[in-house]
């Protein structure tokens, strides 16, 4: 992108109108990291939304609700009754780039080495669009289905992010695993569990890294669907870290490890997932 | 030797406080007004290729440009101990980001477009991308006229092929000592290349100004040896070594990288093309990856024989390093090990062979260690597996063999003195050798490693250093080196040992950074020796001062000269409690006498140093004969680490490094010096892992994929432990602590994995995933696939290489 012009709106409106008229020749600039990797020259008018009172993290009802705007540094910082967020939002890069990234510019154009879209899947969280006249709510599998850049191309912005409390019988963990502390995720993993007693009532478990778009791993859910939370269980799913995705070489990794590295990392991330039931909360 | 009081604490630094307040100005920060002309290089898209057409005709029209040069308006080679360099290629590229031409304009934007414009015309060779390639019998030559091309005495290229330099050496029968040996293990290790990775890349501004004179600031380490080779190169075009000056700022890091010249010559040619406007060249951080110099990658078979007792008989070193396309300097770090790769150890019979090869990749040249990390991974993974094979305890095996003050070294000089025993034995003790640590984790194992180092400056016979130090009204003290501040704190110890010596404290004077019209010589800021040559140098000035200054007072006051002495910024009497007399008094205006004349004058000082003992003029075929090392720095580190069983992570939990730095100027800059070699050492065992495409085109560089660590990665514990046996000739004791502190790492990183878990890694890097895939019983090298480091290709086992004559 070769940034032109820069708009700071007034309002949601506002800014809704300038991107509708701007169409491709406008961008949203949420914290303006994910430039350095859109290398293109196509000329370009940032639409600037820092301003407009999305950057906040609010206890509503069942969920919490996370302004679009809102600094992965916040959210790491933010403390709740089994909050888990800033487990993922701490491994991100590093504190310079957190305190400028946004949780929407996270995700309104994802990457292949993205983590926040797979925390996301498996939290079953749902993302809030305006849309010009209203706001419309999606969920995470239909909204990372695919290419989310897309939804945006007539206007509409990213407000907030929903994500579901946890509640006492519910487990999760995420492990991203890199070669070096600020590095892009060799492999990311997390894990939603919906235990009754010590039975694992569903599963949520998606990935990213190593394969081509962040996604769900079914087959790992079916392993775990029904089945004891324990040691056994959570390596006969882990096994089946390649029944639904071709994990590929990624950050000078070959293939053969990435495969493996992913069912080790399914594992853990289990394991982690059935400690936080448990109580631990980092 | 005697006691000090400035040597040996650790004073604030001298550029400290304008480091922390952003005031400290580096080349980028230098404003040359307006008129600053900016050049942008147009960079080779093949890696061999003959240059049919340089087309400029569209980027010399391009709006804001200012002129185009090309190897046609330059047609000139360079080097600092080989002229194989080119300033533009003229017959053929070398290397993909070899800069084929330069544009200049008024704007970086304006360069950059119409770089874009040039059309370049090749004709693809055969390229030349491993090392096998290169030393085939009937191999595509690199250098068809490497016979010609002017070099030091001491390079031995071989015509006709692609070897730029082979260092022999020979000590004893090697033949006979395996004879003798109860036991011989040969391997093969290897290590791929690496980027230098400085936070401020390269940058130069040159002007060229109207009475014919160039000027280039630069982010350099190497002042007085860039303006002698640009000299020497450009000398077709009117200059000489007046004509040409180099001023040098701070510099944001080097570790090698800004020694010798690279890219600093384009700028120098460029402001020659535009008279009278100054030309700035930036080099982008791909650049800085792909078109300076790199660390040359090795592949080493080393064959120890030892004795049931422990004994090493004898040892044959084989290394064949990748040069790249130049070895102008790469060469000289292939004969420093070829002198010196026995390691710490005496060994009574030596067959060293290193060979230095041209390849169709980037130039690689100074490097951190020079060479010595490299063979220092084979080496020592070596002793510690010929010490397991034969029942003894690897720190053990160490010890019996490690050398001693008097040895005779493979190249026939004696060794210097030095405390490896002791540095073993604090490391040993400090990780608690022979301790096993079992984990409290079931996925988990810990393991301990062990490895000694040495390392000599590797210098010309001949590198010499120079000080100025003059008084100043008030007492203080101007003090002109040209050794470099490169972050190391270089300055800081050049005025505590001026202090010393003249009682003038610290923080009173003032150290100016390089420019060669001002300051006085200095060969480079590489090979850890400037706190050793020119702290001599330094140290020749301030007895020069000290010797005018008791001169002055014993002269106007008509004293004794041996009764006077220097304390707390006056001279004093040992005869006459009472009498002192501050410096401040009398260092400018003199002494007044009683007729109301002055005795005296402005008090100033020189001082020299050259290592009049070296000669690199040994026996080409053993190397015996000459004295090219000044002396050997020595010490021992050692690391506990954790191995994840099932990812094959390795997490540092302490590691210990002891050095004998002879006498520690500034203990905390040794420390400092310690934790940063060790954190870079760690750093290329473990995370750096450079990559080409199998063109021979970089496919990592940059920082988001070429990682370095952070403060996250680092280890939980460094315990830096100096050891001070004096440097007979060092100034007070001194010898060089800068690079030896991150030779150590890879091999005792690699003994503690295979001490953790039983995976022994002889390919740099110490990969998890190598780990991992050993642990599984999958063989690394059958899934590696092309994108990957030049070294890695084929099975380590695979390499040999039959070379005519050896």
């Amino acid at each position: 992108m070769k940034l032109c012009a820069f708009i700071r709106p007034a309002s949601l409106s506002a800014a809704h109108e300038n991107l509708r008229e701007l169409g491709r020749e406008g961008m949203i600039l949420a914290g303006g990291t994910a430039l350095h990797f859109m290398q293109d020259h196509t000329p370009v008018t940032a639409v600037d939304i820092m301003s407009l009172g999305l950057s906040f993290i609010r206890e509503e009802g069942d969920y919490y609700n996370i302004g679009a705007t809102t600094s992965l540094a916040d959210i790491q910082r933010y403390r709740a009754p089994r909050w888990a967020m800033h487990e993922i939002c701490r491994r991100i890069s590093t504190h310079q780039i957190r305190n400028i990234s946004t949780i929407g510019g996270n995700i309104c154009r994802v990457f292949p080495w993205a983590d926040l879209p797979v925390i996301l899947l498996a939290m079953d969280a749902r993302m809030v669009i305006y849309t010009g006249s209203d706001e419309e709510e999606f969920p995470a599998d239909e909204y990372f289905k695919e290419q989310p850049a897309k939804r945006f191309l007539d206007g509409n912005i990213l407000t907030s992010v929903k994500i579901p409390q946890l509640k006492a019988h519910h487990g999760f963990g995420s492990i991203k695993v890199v070669r070096a502390e600020a590095a892009f995720a060799q492999v990311t993993i997390a894990a939603l569990l919906e235990l009754d007693g010590s039975t694992i009532k569903t599963a949520r478990v998606a990935a990213g890294g190593a394969i081509p778009f962040p996604r769900r791993l079914p087959s790992v859910e079916a392993a775990l669907g029904g089945q004891q939370a324990n040691e056994e269980t959570f390596k006969e799913a882990a096994a089946q870290a390649d029944a639904d995705v071709t994990w590929r070489g990624r950050e000078g990794m070959t293939p053969e490890y990435s495969r493996h590295l992913a069912e080790v990392t399914i594992y853990d991330a289990l394991e982690r997932a059935a400690a936080f039931a448990r109580g631990r909360n980092e | 030797m005697s006691k000090t009081t400035v040597v040996g604490a650790s004073p604030v630094r001298v550029d400290g406080l304008a480091k922390v307040m952003g005031s400290a100005q580096y080349v980028d920060d230098l404003d040359f007004g307006p008129g600053l002309l900016h050049a942008v290089v147009v960079e080779s898209t093949q890696a061999h290729a003959k240059l049919k057409k340089v087309d400029i005709s569209a980027a010399e029209k391009a709006p804001g440009v200012v002129r185009v040069i090309t190897g046609k308006d330059f047609p000139f080679t360079f080097g600092l101990y080989m002229h194989d360099r080119y300033i533009f290629p003229q017959d053929r590229v070398r290397f993909v980001g070899e800069q084929v031409a330069a544009v200049i304009a008024e704007t970086p934007e304006a360069a950059l477009r119409a770089a874009k414009l040039v059309k370049v015309h090749y004709e693809p060779l055969p390229a030349v991308l491993s090392l096998s390639d290169a030393l085939k019998k009937d191999a595509v030559l690199l250098h068809p006229k490497l016979d010609t091309y002017a070099r030091v005495p001491w390079f031995y290229p071989q015509a006709g092929t692609n070897i730029a330099h082979w260092r022999k050496t020979r000590k004893g029968d090697v033949e006979k000592g395996f004879k003798q040996a109860d036991y011989i293990l040969e391997d093969t290790y290897t290590v791929p290349r690496y980027a230098h990775c400085p936070i401020e890349p390269h940058a130069v501004t040159g002007l060229y100004d109207l009475s014919g004179r160039l000027t280039l600031w630069a982010s350099s380490q190497s002042p007085f040896a860039q303006r002698n080779v640009m000299a020497i190169a450009l000398k077709p075009l009117g200059l000489s070594h007046r004509d040409i000056r180099i001023v040098t700022p701070y510099v944001g890091g080097g570790f090698g990288g800004k020694a010798g010249v690279s890219m600093e010559i384009i700028a120098a040619v460029a402001a020659i093309a535009m008279k009278g406007r100054p030309v700035k060249l930036h080099w982008t951080r791909e650049q800085e990856f792909m078109n300076t110099s790199q660390r040359q990658g090795v592949i080493a078979r080393v064959k120890m024989g030892v004795k049931k007792s422990g004994e090493i008989v004898a040892l044959e070193h084989t290394l064949h390093w990748d040069a790249g396309a130049s070895a102008e300097y790469g060469a000289n770090v292939v004969n420093a090990v070829g002198l010196s790769a026995t390691g710490p150890y005496r060994v009574p019979n030596v067959k060293i062979d290193s060979v230095c090869v041209y390849t169709n990749m980037p130039p690689c040249g100074a490097y951190r260690g020079f060479g010595y990390s490299e063979f220092h991974f084979g080496l020592e993974s070596h002793m510690t597996r010929v010490a397991q094979a034969i029942g003894m305890d690897p720190v053990e095996f160490r010890r019996i063999n490690a050398i001693r003050e008097g040895d005779t070294l493979a190249y026939g000089a004696p060794m210097n003195a030095g405390d490896l025993q002791g540095a073993i034995d604090q490391v040993a003790k400090e990780i608690r050798w022979g301790k096993p640590v079992k984990s409290k984790k079931s996925n988990t194992a810990i393991g301990k490693g062990l490895a000694c180092f040495w390392k000599a400056p590797a210098m010309p016979p001949n590198a010499s250093s120079a000080a100025f130090l003059k008084f100043n009204e008030d007492g203080s003290l101007n003090l002109t080196v040209s050794g470099m501040e490169i972050g190391q704190g270089f300055l800081t110890v050049m005025a505590q040992i001026a202090s010393e010596v003249l009682t003038v404290p610290v923080e009173k004077i003032r150290v100016e950074t390089p420019d060669t019209d001002r300051n006085p010589y200095e060969w480079q800021t590489v090979g850890s020796h400037v706190t050793w040559s020119c702290g001599n140098a330094v140290r020749a000035a301030a007895e020069e001062v000290k010797a005018k200054l008791l001169a002055t007072v014993g002269r106007a006051r008509k004293l004794k000269v041996k009764d006077l002495y220097l304390a707390d910024e006056c001279v004093k009497s040992r005869t006459d409690a009472t009498f002192s007399m501050p410096f401040r008094e009398f260092v400018i205006d003199g002494i007044m006498q009683p007729k109301g004349n002055f005795i005296g004058g402005p008090i100033q000082g020189s001082g020299m140093f050259m290592p009049e003992f070296t000669s690199a003029l040994g026996d080409p075929a053993t190397s015996q004969g000459g004295h090219p090392n000044v002396h050997y720095t020595v010490g021992c580190a050692g690391v506990i680490l954790e191995v994840d069983k099932e990812t094959g992570k390795t997490t540092i939990l302490k590691a210990a490094l002891a050095i004998d730095a002879g006498k520690a100027v500034h203990p905390e800059l040794v420390k400092g010096q310690i934790v940063g070699g060790i954190v870079q050492g760690l750093a290329t065992a473990l995370y750096e892992d450079i990559r080409y495409a199998p063109n021979g085109r970089l496919l990592n560089p940059n920082f988001t994929d070429y990682k370095i660590p952070t403060a996250l990665d680092c280890p939980q514990e460094i315990v830096p432990i100096i050891l001070e046996t004096p440097q007979p000739d060092g100034p007070f004791g001194a010898r060089g602590v800068a690079e030896h502190t991150m030779i150590a790492c890879a091999p005792m990183v690699a003994d503690a994995i295979a001490d953790a878990i039983g995976v022994r890694l002889q390919t740099m890097p110490l990969t998890a995933e190598k780990v991992a895939l050993a642990l599984r019983g999958i063989d690394y090298d059958e899934v590696k696939g092309d994108n990957l480091g030049f070294c890695f290709r084929g099975r380590p086992c695979d390499y040999s290489f039959s070379i005519a004559g050896q």
